[in-house]
């Protein structure tokens, strides 16, 4: 049974080029999401096993998506993964790869990192 | 003796008379008479013309004419031969009409002998030379008179003017025949006429002299001017006379007025001259000084202090030495000028006075004392010494000021420095985050691509390759930027500074292998804790040992240093924070990396630090590395030094404040 992935991201391109590579290789489903205030609803719906979620977007930004999850008894097991722009590859070893509890990917990450970070959340 | 001889003329139509004359005149012992006969009135005029003679004998009755007339005619022809008048009978009347005519006596025939004639004619002689030396010398008197400027005046005992000469005219205005007669005071205005006569009062004695006064003359035209009058009387028939020699002297007073008025204002100049004047005579004695001059010795009044001398004034050594200094000038005639003399007064208290000297001569030139002037230059003498201080002081001052602007120029520069690379910072933080999302959607996108065309062939998959690689460059200067612009916050620790060295040069083993790069390690196990964020600083180490690999594309031997030290001022770092930075006598850690590569040129050792600046081949660095890594250690408040080394490559120096032993004596 495929994993599902939510991507949430607020440009079209990222979320698009993530859900081929994923859906690449034939392990997820892979659900697109472009404006972070229907993210929660598009949870509750798509029921994700693990959500992407960029940090820097209009209108509500990635921390407060996760503050809105964890308000949320079915999705506040759901792992997240941060994908940021603003952290550098650096910090993201140093911090084996957690800021605030959560697992993020600095930007740009190919899509071996991509797949590497959700294996190892979700298992092979 | 020889008697003498007179030659006298006898007018006298009757040769008896004659020949009995000549008788009567034989020559005595004392006196020999040539007689010369004239017969008539012309015969003896012309006699008279033609020669001189002594006395001439006028008979009363000449025939035709009378003897009178002769006697008138002679003397209107200006002939002083004195005369006697003969006549026949005796006529007292006309005795006054002879006389009158110019006779000098008058005898009757009948009644003279020898002895009478002879008498008379030598008594007439004499009378006759007498009155001509009175004449001479009258005519000289007013010749003198005459010829005088002063104004020679004489008055008869009535006072009215008798004699009038060509000065006093031009005194008063008045001619000779217009004054004479008329009283003498006519020249004085009233008012001075009382005064007058009290000076005529007693006949003054002769050896008491003629009295000379000053009196007002007034002129004809009623004009007052001052004059000098010098009288004298003497006794004549009648009385006194008086005469007066009388000098206008409006010229001699308008000079002694002038005269006082210059004395005056150079008296009033002197006195009013702040420095001590004085003059002494060539024994020492003043003679004048003004009033600073005696306020110095004590005194009110110039009689106080003329006649003495500097020992009644002044100290015996004090007074020595300026005796010997007068005399000097004294002796040589010469000057001494500006001579600068201390002296200490009773009280203590040290004065200065600047002094020039000079020889005092006479209109004559001789030599007849000392000027002296002498300033106090006291307080000139302590503002100079004020002013010494005061400079001294000033350039202290100005070092200081120095030494402070260049502190300021310092921190201006540190200060701009930071400005800068702040504003470049916030600026390089958006550009990252901007291009990061495009890079990721790039890397992305050649992943599935690669994924999609498994039977791509070789050429695709080197494209696809190259893209990875290009994102992975563009990534690195990305973070780069991201690195320069992140927060400044430090995760502070103390810890071992060895321990942060060996784990980046753990990091950085594979690429020493990779570059052949030799490395030598020389750790100081002694070292002092450092509290530092060993990240962050395990950055700045891995950054300088890649430039070092760089540096040497050959390979070549990196020596990696750490020990403790004392900081010192040579290690200077314009670029270092103010607040913070270290200062000579800090002791420091410090870690060196020196390496054996091609250097920095000289001419961009000042640009190393700047963002985008590199000497690496293109793709071989960003120009980001050495201006992140001082950023971090300065952060810190650290130094990072960068130099070439004598024997080549690159000396980098990482210099950290060691963690005191015990905080609490910090």
């Amino acid at each position: 049974m495929k994993k599902r992935i939510l991507v949430v991201d607020d440009e079209p391109p990222t979320t698009r080029l993530i859900r081929l590579n994923l859906e690449q290789t034939g392990r997820y489903e892979v659900r697109e999401e472009n404006e972070s205030i229907r993210a929660i609803g598009t949870a509750q719906e798509f029921r994700p096993d693990l959500i992407l979620l960029d940090v820097i977007m209009p209108n509500l930004d990635g921390g407060d998506v996760v503050a809105r999850l964890k308000t949320d008894p079915k999705l506040k097991h759901v792992p997240v993964v941060f994908l940021t722009a603003t952290v550098r590859k650096t910090e993201v070893d140093t911090h084996g790869g957690i800021i605030g509890g959560f697992p993020f990917l600095a930007k740009p990450a190919t899509a071996q990192e991509l797949i590497a970070c959700i294996e190892g959340l979700l298992g092979a | 003796m020889t008697p003498q001889t007179i030659r006298a003329l006898v007018v006298e139509d009757e040769e008896d008379f004659c020949v009995i004359a000549r008788d009567m005149l034989a020559p005595g012992e004392r006196m020999k008479i040539e007689v010369v006969w004239a017969a008539t009135y012309d015969d003896a005029l012309a006699q008279l013309r033609k020669d001189a003679f002594d006395v001439a004998l006028v008979d009363l009755d000449l025939g035709e004419r009378q003897g009178l007339e002769f006697i008138r005619t002679a003397r209107a022809e200006g002939h002083a031969t004195p005369m006697i008048l003969l006549t026949t009978d005796p006529d007292a009347t006309l005795d006054e009409e002879a006389l009158a005519a110019g006779a000098a006596d008058h005898l009757v025939k009948s009644q003279i002998d020898g002895f009478y004639l002879s008498r008379s004619i030598r008594y007439t002689i004499e009378r006759h030379r007498a009155d001509e030396a009175l004449r001479a010398s009258e005519r000289k008197f007013r010749s003198v008179s005459q010829s005088a400027h002063d104004g020679i005046v004489a008055a008869d005992p009535q006072g009215c003017i008798i004699s009038w000469n060509a000065g006093a005219k031009a005194m008063f205005g008045y001619g000779e025949e217009e004054i004479m007669g008329r009283p003498i005071t006519l020249l004085l205005p009233e008012r001075c006429h009382a005064e007058y006569r009290a000076h005529l009062a007693p006949a003054p004695a002769a050896e008491a002299g003629s009295p000379v006064f000053e009196l007002a003359g007034l002129s004809e035209s009623g004009f007052e001017f001052p004059i000098e009058v010098s009288l004298s009387q003497w006794r004549a028939p009648g009385g006194e006379c008086i005469s007066w020699i009388i000098r206008d002297i409006t010229h001699r007073r308008a000079a002694e007025a002038m005269l006082a008025e210059e004395r005056n204002l150079l008296r009033t100049i002197i006195e009013a001259i702040p420095d001590r004047i004085y003059v002494k005579d060539i024994d020492g004695r003043y003679v004048i000084d003004n009033e600073a001059h005696r306020q110095l010795v004590g005194m009110s009044r110039l009689e106080d202090v003329a006649g003495k001398t500097v020992h009644d004034f002044f100290p015996p050594a004090v007074a020595a030495r300026f005796e010997a200094d007068d005399k000097t000038v004294i002796r040589s005639g010469r000057s001494l000028l500006e001579r600068e003399e201390s002296r200490i007064s009773r009280t203590g208290e040290v004065t200065w006075m600047l002094t020039s000297k000079v020889p005092l001569h006479d209109v004559r030139g001789k030599l007849v004392g000392v000027l002296g002037i002498s300033r106090d230059i006291t307080e000139r003498k302590r503002a100079a010494e004020r002013l010494e201080q005061s400079a001294g002081a000033l350039t202290e001052a100005l070092a200081d000021l120095r030494k402070s602007h260049e502190e300021l120029k310092t921190t201006q520069l540190i200060l701009i420095q930071t400005e800068k690379m702040e504003s470049l910072g916030r600026l390089a933080a958006g550009v990252a985050h901007e291009v990061k999302n495009p890079l990721s959607q790039i890397v992305l996108a050649a992943d599935y691509l690669a994924g999609s065309l498994p039977e791509a062939d070789a050429n695709q998959r080197m494209v696809l390759d190259d893209i990875r690689h290009a994102v992975g460059r563009a990534d690195t200067i990305v973070r780069g930027l991201l690195d320069f612009s992140a927060p400044k916050e430090l995760a502070l620790r103390a810890q071992d500074f060895n321990d942060i060295v060996r784990q980046a040069l753990a990091l950085m083993k594979p690429t020493f292998l990779a570059a052949h790069a030799e490395l030598a390690i020389e750790f100081s196990e002694a070292l002092p804790p450092v509290e530092v964020d060993g990240l962050k600083i395990e950055q700045v180490f891995i950054n300088l040992c890649t430039n070092a690999i760089h540096s040497m594309p050959q390979g070549g031997k990196l020596t990696v240093r750490t020990f403790a030290a004392e900081f010192t001022d040579g290690e200077r770092d314009p670029g270092a924070k103010v607040a913070d930075r270290l200062r000579t006598g800090d002791s420091v850690v410090i870690a060196e990396f020196c390496d054996c590569g091609h250097g920095i040129p000289p001419d961009k050792l000042a640009l190393i630090y700047d963002p985008f600046f590199t000497t690496k081949p293109t793709g071989k660095g960003t120009g980001l590395g050495l201006t992140v890594s001082r950023k971090i250690v300065e952060l810190h408040g650290g130094r990072l030094l960068i130099e070439n080394r004598p024997e080549g490559g690159v000396r980098a120096r990482v210099i950290f404040r060691a963690k005191p032993a015990n905080p609490t004596h910090a």
